[in-house]
């Protein structure tokens, strides 16, 4: 699965923590999802689209390998 | 997250207190028992030395006490530190921890493997000795180095 975390995160200019904070996970999760490492679960994905007023789908979509 | 099973993070610094002193217990017990030993009668719930005519159920006997306070001590600093929630305990945090799990109960299993097809006698029962709370140490070991890997990588 793919993200665009990282450039949502610079469009609302906010660093890895405060997300972090924001949807109430560590730091190392948003930065283990910005480097492709970790899948989040339904729960956070859609904590995440709320931070950013957006649909789920605008920030993760499937990749080829999925 | 649903963490059921674990423990607040507050036991962990007492964990690694705890833990630190069962290690000293079990250098002492290996290095120095000979000069340094404290026995004391316990009750044992089976007894079985060949040599000795007390070997049955339910003996009194009489047994140097500083390898069982090595374990019990280790054993429950290990739990301690092992289960003990991260401060944002989140399903990263979870994966990681269950990913090392894994990986210590296979890593202990090969070893046990190992110690049973190559040691014979005392060597043996030395290293079954060790097994007591080789899973566990590994399970820290393991953990510790992957939470410090995911802390590592910046923005």
């Amino acid at each position: 699965m793919k993200n665009n975390l990282r450039v949502e995160r610079a469009i609302k200019n906010i660093t890895q923590e405060e997300l972090a904070k924001l949807v109430k996970v560590s730091r190392q999760t948003i930065n283990a999802m910005e480097l492709g490492k970790y899948v989040p679960s339904t729960v956070l994905a859609l904590k995440i689209a709320k931070v950013f007023e957006k649909k789920v789908e605008d920030i993760f979509s499937l990749e080829e390998s999925d | 997250m649903n963490t059921r099973y674990l423990l607040p993070n507050y036991l962990k610094f007492p964990g690694w207190i705890i833990l630190g002193i069962g290690v000293i217990f079990g250098i002492w017990f290996f290095a120095f028992d000979e000069v340094m030993d404290i026995k004391i009668w316990m009750p044992a719930l089976h007894n079985s030395f060949p040599m000795d005519g007390n070997s049955g159920l339910f003996r009194l006997v009489y047994n140097s006490i500083i390898d069982e306070i090595a374990v019990t001590l280790i054993i429950i600093g290990s739990i301690f530190v092992a289960f003990s929630k991260e401060k944002t305990e989140d399903e990263y945090i979870m994966k990681i921890r269950l990913e090392s799990l894994v990986w210590a109960l296979i890593a202990n299993s090969v070893i046990m493997l190992f110690c049973m097809l190559t040691l014979y006698g005392m060597s043996f029962t030395i290293a079954t000795e060790f097994n007591l709370v080789t899973v566990l140490i590994l399970f820290v070991i393991k953990f510790q180095i992957a939470l410090r890997k995911a802390n590592k990588y910046e923005k």
